[in-house]
């Protein structure tokens, strides 16, 4: 059976084919709209445009925050897939069933803050009585429809790989310190060290947020998302499994562990995301920052990573 | 107060037709005027008052009024704008026939967060004064053309508007009712409102009140 004909993945391409059909549809309007969109004109090729931006920013609104919530659905797709693909016990060895996959799951996750950013310019073009990011964003927009196209492609050409008679690595052997990878490596690093980091970079995201320093509350937040995601691999995985060896930010997703990933996940992604987002809005806008929503969303995922090798301390009187 | 440049409206039909409601218009009303848009039904009055209130967008030209572009106004600023600087009295009246006359006049400032006893005040006070006081209660729909013509005008002054635009305000009164409404106008004009009226009632050329008549014929200033 090929994977194309599992329902998750027809249901993943049937929408994801759907969003960009109505792209391909989008494109000549907002080729015009970001050439030709200039609201000092009063023109009648103007007022037309006007309408169609509002039309269009529409249709992309929804579109985007489409893609954003079907991104939840390519994750649980991934781990589903994993009951069809020999040898993989989650989603990790799912993705890594094909040389691009981990390249496809790394674009869809630039996807949602590059959707989101979109949406945010969005919003405060539309805030403004002149419009004055209409034709930014329309540009911009053109762009999405370039990376929503590669994304398709690299789609179509994973789910095209995957062979379920094919044996894959499973999670223990993919994220080992002795898997021979730049990711190997980096899970070699001393879990002291990077706790280390981990919590310094947090204190700095909100010592700077407090501090309405938007330029270094985006830096920290945006180096904070690897140091975190290499905090979950290393160090707090280990503890939501409580077995030392078994180190996987993607079986976090599965039923056995309450879907717990799926929580942590959301409030590392959209913390980082509210925080680069409000520090964008200050920048374009001369507002003062808002960043009080990522603090609770980064704050909740700090706190709910660190419970797990707390209360299993506290339940235990070690750590493992 | 109030600009309009070079300003075009076609209104699009079915299949390639469409309607020229105004054709290049230009002319600028000043602050504290009482201006009456003369001309026959389908001269493009009421598509020029509805430019100058942002109910609709032109197909080319601009619209300044209190020093905005509404022309350009996105939806939710044109609200706005509305509620904060137009007072519209329209032919009939559109008042909510099942909501009562305090009720209809209320309803402007209810997005403006106001306290509701502060609305209900200023709407009464209103209401009063333009001597519809024993009817606060009663149904708009059980109003008479009379009683409805100055809920209608309650409403529009309840915000306290810079500008009033009056779509042929009198078209379904009879001359005494007209003869109230044109006394009503005078008072606005005393307290420096900018008045629009379009209408075709000779009336109001007669009674000396108007500082200044702008004939429209076939879209075009005349």
């Amino acid at each position: 059976m090929s994977a194309f004909l599992t329902p998750d993945t027809l249901v993943l391409l049937l929408i994801e084919g759907l969003l960009l059909a109505l792209m391909a549809v989008l494109l000549p309007s907002l080729w015009r709209l970001a050439r030709r969109f200039d609201i000092g004109r009063t023109t009648p090729e103007q007022y037309a445009l006007e309408k169609r931006a509002y039309l269009a920013g529409t249709l992309l609104r929804f579109m985007l925050w489409v893609k954003i919530a079907l991104f939840v659905y390519f994750v649980y797709a991934l781990d589903h897939l994993s009951g069809v693909i020999t040898g993989a016990m989650c989603a990790a060895g799912v993705i890594n069933a094909w040389d691009y996959g981990p390249l496809l799951l790394g674009w869809k996750l630039a996807g949602l803050y590059l959707f989101g950013s979109w949406l945010v310019l969005h919003r405060l073009d539309l805030s403004r009585e002149n419009l004055p990011f209409s034709r930014l964003k329309f540009r911009l927009a053109l762009g999405l429809a370039a990376f929503m196209g590669v994304e398709f492609a690299l789609l179509i050409g994973y789910l095209d790989a995957l062979d379920p008679a094919t044996i894959v690595s499973c999670c223990g052997t993919l994220f080992s310190t002795a898997n021979v990878s730049a990711l190997g490596t980096l899970l070699a690093i001393p879990k002291a060290w990077l706790l280390g980091v981990f919590y310094a970079l947090f204190a700095l995201i909100v010592a700077s947020a407090l501090l309405r320093r938007s330029g270094l509350a985006a830096l920290f937040s945006l180096l904070f998302l690897p140091v975190a995601l290499l905090a979950i691999i290393s160090f707090f995985s280990t503890y939501v499994y409580e077995l030392p060896t078994h180190t996987c930010p993607f079986c976090l997703l599965q039923k056995e562990y309450g879907y717990m990933g799926y929580l942590l996940y959301f409030l590392l992604f959209a913390g980082t995301f509210s925080l680069l987002s409000a520090a964008l809005a200050a920048k374009l806008v001369q507002e003062k920052a808002r960043f009080a929503l990522g603090l609770w969303l980064l704050g909740g995922f700090v706190a709910l990573a660190t419970w797990y090798p707390v209360g299993f301390y506290l339940k235990n009187g070690v750590f493992l | 107060m109030i600009r309009l440049t070079n300003v075009s409206k076609i209104y699009p039909l079915s299949g390639a037709d469409s309607v020229t409601a105004l054709e290049n218009v230009s002319l600028s009303i000043r602050e504290g005027e009482l201006v009456v848009l003369k001309g026959i039904s389908g001269s493009g009055k009421s598509t020029l008052l509805a430019l100058i209130a942002a109910m609709t967008k032109p197909t080319s030209g601009d619209v300044v009024v209190a020093g905005r572009s509404v022309a350009k106004l996105p939806d939710r600023f044109a609200s706005d704008f509305r509620r904060n600087t137009i007072g519209m009295i329209f032919q009939k009246f559109n008042l909510l026939g099942d909501l009562s006359a305090i009720d209809n006049v209320t309803l402007p400032l209810i997005p403006t967060h106001e306290s509701a006893s502060d609305i209900k005040e200023r709407a009464y006070r209103i209401l009063k004064s333009l001597g519809v006081k024993k009817r606060l209660g009663s149904l708009a729909k059980h109003l008479s053309g009379g009683e409805q013509q100055r809920v209608a005008i309650a409403r529009a002054l309840v915000g306290d508007p810079a500008i009033i635009l009056a779509d042929e305000p009198t078209a379904s009164l009879d001359r005494k009712l007209t003869l109230d409404f044109v006394e009503m106008l005078k008072t606005m004009k005393q307290s420096g409102k900018t008045i629009v009226i379009a209408t075709h009632d000779p009336l109001f050329f007669d009674l000396g009140i108007v500082d200044r008549v702008i004939e429209i014929d076939g879209g075009r200033l005349a």
